[in-house]
């Protein structure tokens, strides 16, 4: 396959050792971790949307694993907590647009930072690697001020206004429309470079990658 | 002949129950050589005997001295101290009632109460140098107490010692937080599952041998906890608990209080890390990590920092491998401000993989250290 990176490849057994972020194809929308529990079992973990965090066991053939700049006693700890969060997390996780300071506490819940409301699915996979001591991204040089991000901010929003219950958490969520956006494709192509990669890097490897995936359509 | 004397007046407390706490105080002069420092419960708090209180004891240079007993009368003031409080004694002692609702009083004098189980007697003689610990409470407070005439009340338990050094260790492995958390699984359920009691003699504590390097190096750790401890200001009124707390805390801080920790805890280590060590040795990594995360996830979810710190000094890093030695570290990120012990484990991985593994100590500890 011509222009393929070398660090991507389906998320099938062989190809995830511990632990490795998982992006969807062919758009590169979504993306989750694709991880080992201590019986070799590969699963998904991601989350959905507002409050619907999934483990899908096995995961769906249209994920690909990115290969991580990391050392491989590093992905098992990421396996191991994606474990604990599973235990912990039971009841789900809110969605939010602001991720800064968010990241999995010392008993595997979440705790959000200050004015933070909750993760998207890029921001889940932080907040996973960050609670094992991994930045993933130097999310300090994430540019706020992307047009298509306030675009995607709004059409996002109008997809939990629609679903979600909670006025007052959509309200606080509607305020975090200008927020930097992590895109799912710039934290997973982001994850292939050394840790933590900068801006510039993550989305020349996000431009590899999408490239790569559109021709898997 | 009887030397001296006092003028005493019986200590009164919150605590007292009826029907003592009605009674008026007890008054008198005593021959002074009745007067004994006490040590209760709350003159012992870690590494630190306290001021003793003053006690009224009923005992000359050979027994323990009956009210109703000849003997007695040698000494004036306290025949009239002793037969006041028996007298008091038997007006409002515990009654039961029998079958046919009949009040009969217990038959136990005063003098039977307070040498109850021998408690008193086997004091005598009064050995140079014990250690002593509360009886109560979750977490062990025990002290050196060098005073041959000090009585030991109900609520502690004492030791002799051969040495001061023999009892400077065992107050540091009585103190020490991994020894509580070590007794903890042996204590009964129920009502009495929050004191320490005689259960941490369950414990593999080595008896002090002085040609052991370890048990010096405690011996001297317990020695300085104890200038440490005596160096604490103690507020005026501030009570025992607030005190044991106030060391508590500044022991699991303190490099003195680390180091006992560093030694006592893999003394008596947490039965799960045998666990992880075989699953290590059997190639089992990863089932180990979940084993370590679980453990871990556990204390910390039940705001268990003690237990948690208490794994972390006991491991013994030669017997992990990389994967599991970084778990440790991995699982207990989030808790770092709050357990010294896990900067302790920092360092003693990073010493370790420098020599293992030097290329890869940065990688592998990035985002890790403290």
């Amino acid at each position: 396959m011509s222009g393929w990176p070398e660090w991507l490849s389906p998320v099938q057994e062989g190809n995830v050792r511990d632990a490795a972020v998982a992006v969807l194809s062919p758009d590169a929308q979504h993306v989750g971790v694709a991880w080992r529990d201590a019986g070799g079992t590969l699963s998904l973990l991601h989350l959905a949307f507002h409050y619907d965090l999934r483990n899908d066991t096995p995961p769906s053939k249209r994920y690909y694993a990115v290969s991580p700049s990391l050392e491989p006693e590093r992905l098992a700890q990421v396996a191991a907590m994606c474990e604990r969060v599973l235990k912990r997390q039971r009841r789900g996780i809110p969605y939010g647009f602001r991720y800064d300071a968010t990241a999995f506490s010392r008993d595997g819940r979440l705790v959000l930072g200050n004015e933070e409301r909750g993760l998207t699915c890029a921001t889940f996979v932080l907040a996973l690697y960050r609670s094992v001591g991994v930045e993933l991204l130097r999310v300090a040089e994430w540019p706020d001020d992307r047009p298509d991000d306030e675009a995607r901010w709004t059409a996002l929003l109008e997809v939990l206004r629609s679903g979600c219950p909670d006025a007052e958490h959509v309200s606080a969520v509607a305020r975090e429309v200008r927020s930097r956006r992590f895109r799912p494709e710039e934290v997973a192509g982001g994850s292939s470079r050394p840790a933590p990669s900068p801006f510039v890097q993550a989305v020349a490897a996000a431009n590899e990658l999408v490239a790569a995936l559109d021709g898997v359509r | 002949m009887p030397f001296g004397q006092s003028l005493v007046r019986s200590q009164r407390g919150a605590a007292e129950k009826k029907p003592w706490k009605d009674l008026p105080s007890l008054e008198g002069v005593v021959e002074t050589e009745f007067l004994r420092p006490i040590h209760l419960g709350e003159t012992v708090v870690a590494h630190r005997a306290l001021a003793p209180r003053l006690g009224v004891i009923p005992r000359d240079a050979d027994a323990i001295l009956n009210a109703n007993d000849a003997d007695i009368d040698q000494y004036p003031g306290m025949a009239e101290w002793w037969r006041t409080a028996n007298q008091m004694w038997e007006a409002n002692s515990v009654k039961k009632k029998s079958a046919d609702d009949v009040t009969e009083t217990v038959k136990m004098s005063l003098t039977e109460r307070l040498d109850y189980h021998r408690e008193l007697s086997a004091q005598f003689p009064i050995p140079d140098i014990r250690v002593v610990y509360g009886k109560s409470g979750m977490h062990l407070a025990a002290a050196r107490v060098v005073d041959h005439r000090a009585v030991i009340d109900h609520t502690l338990y004492w030791a002799a010692a051969r040495s001061s050094e023999e009892a400077w260790y065992l107050c540091a492995i009585l103190n020490a937080a991994a020894t509580t958390q070590a007794t903890r699984p042996l204590m009964s359920r129920g009502k009495e599952e929050r004191h320490i009691d005689t259960y941490v003699w369950q414990l593999p504590i080595p008896e002090y041998d002085d040609h052991d390097e370890t048990h010096r190096r405690l011996s001297e750790l317990g020695k300085e906890a104890e200038s440490v401890a005596a160096a604490m200001e103690v507020g005026p009124g501030e009570s025992f608990v607030t005190l044991r707390r106030r060391l508590r805390a500044l022991f699991a801080e303190h490099p003195v209080g680390r180091s006992i920790e560093r030694i006592v805890a893999p003394m008596l280590p947490p039965p799960m890390l045998e666990s992880v060590y075989a699953k290590v040795s059997d190639g089992a990594s990863r089932a180990a990590l979940t084993e370590i995360y679980d453990a871990l996830d556990e204390r910390l979810l039940d705001g268990e920092l003690d237990a948690a710190g208490w794994i972390l000094d006991a491991v013994e890093v030669s017997r992990l491998d990389v994967t599991t030695a970084l778990g440790f570290l991995s699982v207990t990120l989030a808790a770092r401000d709050r357990l010294p012990a896990r900067r302790d484990l920092v360092d003693r991985v990073a010493e370790w993989l420098r020599a293992k593994d030097p290329a890869r100590v940065a990688s592998l500890l990035e985002g890790l250290t403290p």
